[in-house]
C-alpha cells in the first residue's frame, strides 16, 4: 500500500467524522450568557401597611415573621415584597421573564392573589395556619427562594 | 469550532510526518483445544495486548488475526471456564501458527495461566498493578450502573443517590481521582463532579473492564491517583474478524421491575469491519425493607455503531455513539418532596487510527480524536428547570509504541490535549472553557526476576472563563494556568513458586476544576448550594503501595497495603449552613485540605475439592484530613486531624461455590462495619450482613454458547445503609432482588 492511497483514506474517514461533528456537535446548547447580568438578591423584605411583616436578610440565616394573625373570611391589604442584595441593597427586578411564583401548604386556610407584578395578597379562607413559600422565577427556573412563613388564620367570629 | 481546527491540525501535522508505514505484515492463526480432552474451544478470546488486536475463536477454535507486524507481543487468550492463558510470541517475518491449550479452571477471571512459567512467573508476565473483570464475574456481578458493577470487587465502593447515578470509589478515592473510560478515550461528562450525576457508559455492553493503576495510568491523566477504569466496548474494531460474531443479552430484575437488553455484533465485509451495539433500560421505583423509594426510576438506551478499514498497514476507522438516561432523584423532604426528575443526553462522535511501522525504534502509532456533546437538565416536580449542564468535550490524542531499546523492553509516548466548553444554566456560574494539554513517556524493563515500569507526565492545564469577574461574590473569577509534573514507578519482583511482590508509586497532579474554581448556584438534585473558590490551587497526591501476589493452580492471592497523602486535596466541604438564595439547600464550599488516606486490602480464592471454590475479600480505609490552628479556633473543634466524608467503613465478604461441566451454585456474605468517623455534618452509618446467592450455567453449541445467571442479592431482605449514599439518611439500600441474566454469544 504506498503512502498516498493510506493518506487519501485516512483524510476520506476523517473528513466524514469531521463533518458530521462540526454539523451538530460542536455548539454547547447550555448557555449562561444570559443569565449574567439579571439581578440575584440574596434577601426580600415584605410590607404590609408600611411595616416590614415577614424579613429574610442575607447575613441571618433565620427569617422574621411577623406576619399577623388574618380572620377567616378577612382579605390582607396589598404586601409588597422588596428584593435585596448582598450587602443588603434594594435590587429592581426589571426582566420581563421575572415573576413571582407561590406555593400554599394548605390551599383550604389561605389563597393568594396577585395584582402587581411585585404585590399580593392574602385571602383567609378557613381557621388554621398554612406556610407560604414564596420563588423568585426567572423563565422556568428559581432565581431566590424565600423560606417558608406561617400564617394564622383566626376562625370568624 | 476554533478548538476542533486546532485538533485537526494537530492530527494533520502528525499524518503527514508519517514515514516508513509498514508494508508487511503477517497472519498469526491457530486452534484453541481444551487441555485435557483435545476438544476444541469455541468462542475464545484472542487479543495482542500491545497492538489491541482481537479475534474470536470459530466452533473448531480456529482463530486468524490478520495484518500482524513482525516483533515481539504478548498475547492473552480468555474464555469462561478456561484459565486465561498470556504467552510472550515472535512475529518473524513470515505468517505464524501458534495452536493452544487452555486449562479448565473453575476458579474466576482473575485466574492467570502463564505459559512455560506456570510456577515461576517472570518478567513482563506479571504485569503491572491492574484487574480485568470478565466472563461469569462480570456476568454474576453486572449491575444498572459501572459502580455497582464493580462494588463487589476488594477496595471498591459505590457512590449514589438513588438507582441510576452511580460512580466508582477505589480506596476511598473517588470524583476526579478516578477517571471513567470508555476504549480508551474519557466519558466526557459530568458525573466525577457530584453524586446525582450519572455515569455515561453501560455496563451491559461491556466485554470487559479494565483497572490500571501505576505508570500505565499515566498515560490517561495525572490525576487517577485512584485508578483508571476502562470499559472496553471495541465500538473501533481493530481487526476484521473472519466471521459475524457477538451476542444478545437480556436481563431482568424484581427489586425494581426492571428489564434490559443489548445486542452487540462485529460484522466482516471485505476489509472493513462493522460494529453495532444497541442496548436499552427499564425499571420502575426500587424496593426497600421499608418499602418503596419514590422517584427512582430510570429509562436509559445506550447505542453506537463503528466502522474501521483494516490493511496490512494498519486501521482506520470511526464510531458515533449517542446515550439517553431519564432518571429520577429520591425526595428530600427539606425541600423537594417529590424528588428531581433529570433528563441527560449524550452524542460522541470517534475516529481512530494505527499504523504499523517498520522501524528498528518504532512498532506502532496510534491517533485518535474524540467529541462529545453532553447536556442533562434537572427538573422540578411542578415542570420548572432547576439547573442545567452542558459540556461539549473535544480530545485528541497521537501516541506510539516502540521496541526494545537497551536495557528497556517497550515503551509508549504520546501527546494528548483536550478542550472543554462548560456551561451551567440556573446558576451564577460563568460560563468557561478548559484548555488541556499533556505527553508522557512510559517504559518497561525486564531484569530477570524483576520487572519494572516507571512513567512520567507533564500537564499543562488553562481554566478561563468566558468573562473575567474580578468582584464576583465568590471572589476574582479570572482565568487561571496550571503546569505541572507527574511521575510514577513500579516494581515487581519473582519470589518463585508463583510467589511475586511489588511496590507502585504515583505523585499526582490535579487542577482545580472549573466547576471547583467558578461554581455559583443551586444544584437541585444534589440538594447542594456550591461555592467555587478562584483561589484553589492544584491538587498532588504520592501515591505508596507495596503488595504480594500468588498464584498457583489452585489459588489465587493479593494482599496490598497503601498509603495515599494529598498536600491540597480538593472536595466540596458542607458548610452545615443554608444558603440565603436557596434555603433548603445547604451551601457546600469546595476547599483544599492536606489529607491522607491508607489502609489494607486483601483478596483470595482457593480450589478446596475438585469442584469447590472459596473466595474472600477485605478492604479498610482511613482518611482524614488536616484541621488548621485558624480552623480549630473559628470553630471550637479541637483535634489536629477530622476524617473525610464519604469514606467507606471496612468491608468483608466471603464466598463459596460448587462448579461442574458449565454449572454454577454458590453464596456469598457480604459484611461492613459502622461508619463511625464522620466529617463535619455527615451521620455515622451502622454496619451490615447481607447474604447473597447465585446460579449459573453454560450451555456450549458448536455455533452457539447459551449463559444463563441467576442471582438473589439481599437474600434475608435486611434492611442496610451504604455510607457513600447521599441519601443514605432518608432511604435504605434495595432490598431483596432477584435477577436473572440471559446471554447469548454467537
Amino acid at each position: 500500500m504506498k503512502k498516498a492511497h493510506i493518506l487519501s483514506a485516512v483524510k476520506s474517514v476523517f473528513t466524514f467524522v469531521i463533518l458530521v461533528a462540526i454539523a451538530t456537535a460542536c455548539s454547547n446548547s447550555t448557555s449562561n450568557d444570559e443569565e449574567h447580568e439579571h439581578p440575584e438578591p440574596e434577601g426580600a423584605l415584605l410590607t404590609l401597611n408600611g411595616e416590614v411583616v415577614v424579613a429574610k436578610y442575607p447575613d441571618n440565616d433565620n427569617l422574621i415573621n411577623n406576619f399577623p394573625s388574618v380572620t377567616a373570611g378577612d382579605q390582607t391589604g396589598l404586601i409588597t415584597v422588596q428584593f435585596i442584595d448582598h450587602d443588603g441593597d434594594p435590587v429592581e427586578i426589571e426582566e420581563p421573564e421575572a415573576y413571582l411564583r407561590f406555593n400554599i401548604s394548605n390551599s383550604s386556610v389561605i389563597d393568594v392573589e396577585q395584582p402587581e407584578d411585585w404585590a399580593f395578597l392574602v385571602t383567609a379562607l378557613s381557621e388554621g395556619s398554612a406556610e407560604l413559600t414564596m420563588e423568585l422565577m426567572h423563565e422556568d427556573h428559581p432565581d431566590f427562594t424565600l423560606p417558608a412563613f406561617t400564617i394564622e388564620v383566626m376562625a370568624a367570629e | 469550532m476554533k478548538t476542533l481546527f486546532i485538533h485537526i491540525l494537530f492530527l494533520a501535522g502528525v499524518f503527514s510526518s508519517g514515514n516508513a508505514l509498514a508494508e508487511d505484515s503477517y497472519l498469526l492463526s491457530g486452534f484453541i483445544t481444551d487441555a485435557e480432552s483435545g476438544e476444541p474451544v469455541s468462542f475464545a478470546y484472542v487479543h495482542i495486548e500491545e497492538l489491541n488486536r482481537t479475534a474470536v475463536a470459530d466452533a473448531d477454535g480456529y482463530y486468524e488475526i490478520k495484518n500482524v507486524p513482525a516483533g515481539n507481543f504478548t498475547l492473552s487468550i480468555h474464555r469462561v471456564g478456561y484459565r486465561t492463558q498470556t504467552r510472550e510470541i515472535a512475529i518473524k517475518e513470515s505468517d505464524q501458527t501458534i495452536h493452544i491449550k487452555l486449562k479448565p479452571t473453575v476458579l474466576g477471571s482473575q485466574s492467570v495461566d502463564i505459559v512455560g512459567m506456570a510456577d515461576n512467573m517472570e518478567g513482563s508476565n506479571l504485569q503491572h498493578a491492574s484487574k480485568k473483570v470478565m466472563g461469569s464475574d462480570l456476568r454474576r456481578n453486572l449491575g444498572n450502573t459501572l459502580s455497582e458493577t464493580l462494588s463487589n470487587l476488594p477496595g471498591f465502593d459505590e457512590r449514589s443517590m438513588g438507582s441510576a447515578p452511580g460512580r466508582p470509589v477505589i480506596r476511598g478515592l473517588g470524583d476526579e481521582r478516578v477517571l471513567i473510560l470508555q476504549d480508551g478515550v474519557r466519558s466526557g461528562d459530568v458525573s466525577a463532579q457530584s453524586a446525582d450525576h450519572a455515569v455515561t457508559i453501560d455496563p451491559i455492553s461491556a466485554q470487559e473492564v479494565e483497572v490500571a493503576r501505576g505508570p500505565q495510568a499515566l498515560a490517561y491523566g495525572a490525576n487517577a491517583i485512584g485508578g483508571v477504569i476502562n470499559v472496553v466496548r471495541n465500538q473501533i474494531e481493530t481487526s476484521v474478524p473472519s466471521r459475524t460474531h457477538g451476542s444478545l443479552t437480556l436481563n431482568g430484575e424484581s427489586v425494581n421491575t426492571g428489564f434490559s437488553g443489548a445486542v452487540d455484533a462485529t460484522i466482516p465485509y471485505k476489509d472493513f469491519a462493522l460494529s453495532l451495539n444497541v442496548n436499552g433500560r427499564l425499571a420502575n421505583n426500587v424496593s426497600t425493607p421499608l418499602g418503596e423509594i419514590k422517584n427512582t426510576y430510570y429509562e436509559s438506551t445506550n447505542n453506537a455503531a463503528g466502522l474501521s478499514w483494516v490493511q496490512d498497514w494498519g486501521y482506520v476507522g470511526g464510531a458515533f455513539s449517542s446515550y439517553f438516561n431519564n432518571y429520577g432523584i429520591p425526595p428530600d423532604p427539606q425541600g423537594h418532596p417529590n424528588g428531581v426528575d433529570i433528563e441527560m443526553e449524550k452524542f460522541q462522535y470517534d475516529g481512530k487510527a494505527e499504523f504499523l511501522v517498520r522501524n528498528n525504534f518504532l512498532k506502532v502509532i496510534e491517533a485518535e480524536i474524540s467529541l462529545k456533546n453532553y447536556t442533562h437538565k434537572e427538573i422540578e416536580s411542578n415542570g420548572s428547570l432547576g439547573t442545567q449542564f452542558g459540556l461539549v468535550t473535544t480530545n485528541a490524542e497521537i501516541k506510539a509504541t516502540h521496541n526494545s531499546l537497551g536495557f528497556l523492553d517497550s515503551g509508549t509516548f504520546g501527546i494528548w490535549s483536550e478542550v472543554e466548553d462548560y456551561a451551567v444554566i440556573g446558576s451564577s456560574t460563568p460560563d468557561a472553557n478548559s484548555y488541556k494539554i499533556g505527553s508522557y513517556l512510559i517504559e518497561e524493563a525486564n531484569m530477570g526476576k524483576l520487572h519494572l515500569e516507571s512513567g512520567l507526565r507533564f500537564d499543562w492545564v488553562l481554566n478561563k472563563p468566558v468573562d473575567n469577574e474580578p468582584n464576583s461574590s465568590i471572589g476574582n473569577i479570572r482565568e487561571r494556568s496550571f503546569p505541572a509534573l507527574s511521575s510514577s514507578f513500579a516494581a515487581i519482583y519473582s519470589l518463585g513458586n508463583g510467589l511475586s511482590v511489588g511496590t507502585s508509586l504515583l505523585h499526582s497532579f490535579r487542577a482545580p476544576s472549573l466547576e471547583e474554581l467558578y461554581s455559583e448556584g443551586p444544584h437541585l438534585a444534589s440538594y447542594s448550594y456550591e461555592i467555587g473558590n478562584p483561589e484553589l490551587e492544584p491538587e498532588r497526591g504520592l501515591a505508596k503501595e507495596i503488595f504480594i501476589r500468588y498464584q498457583s493452580q489452585r489459588a489465587n492471592a493479593e494482599a496490598a497495603v497503601f498509603h495515599n497523602g494529598f498536600s491540597n486535596y480538593l472536595y466540596a466541604r458542607d458548610t452545615g449552613r443554608p444558603s440565603n438564595r436557596f434555603p433548603d439547600l445547604n451551601t457546600y464550599q469546595f476547599v483544599g485540605a492536606n489529607a491522607e488516606l491508607y489502609g489494607v486490602e486483601f483478596s483470595a480464592e482457593v480450589q478446596l475439592l475438585r469442584h469447590i471454590v472459596a473466595d474472600g475479600s477485605f478492604s479498610y480505609t482511613i482518611a482524614e484530613r488536616k484541621v488548621p490552628d485558624e480552623e480549630q479556633e473559628a470553630t471550637g473543634y479541637e483535634n489536629n486531624t477530622r476524617p473525610l466524608p464519604q469514606i467507606p467503613p471496612m468491608k468483608a465478604q466471603f464466598g463459596l461455590k460448587y462448579t461442574k461441566s458449565g454449572f454454577e451454585l454458590g453464596s456469598h456474605v457480604r459484611l461492613a462495619a459502622d461508619q463511625t468517623r464522620t466529617g463535619e455534618f455527615e451521620t455515622p452509618t451502622e454496619g451490615y450482613t447481607l447474604v447473597d446467592t447465585f446460579a449459573q450455567y453454560r450451555l456450549e453449541g458448536k455455533s452457539l454458547m447459551h449463559t444463563f445467571s441467576l442471582n438473589i442479592n439481599n437474600l434475608l431482605n435486611q434492611e442496610y445503609y451504604n455510607h457513600l449514599s447521599r441519601i443514605k439518611d432518608l432511604r435504605p439500600e434495595p432490598g431483596i432482588n432477584v435477577s436473572l441474566l440471559y446471554r447469548l454469544y454467537f
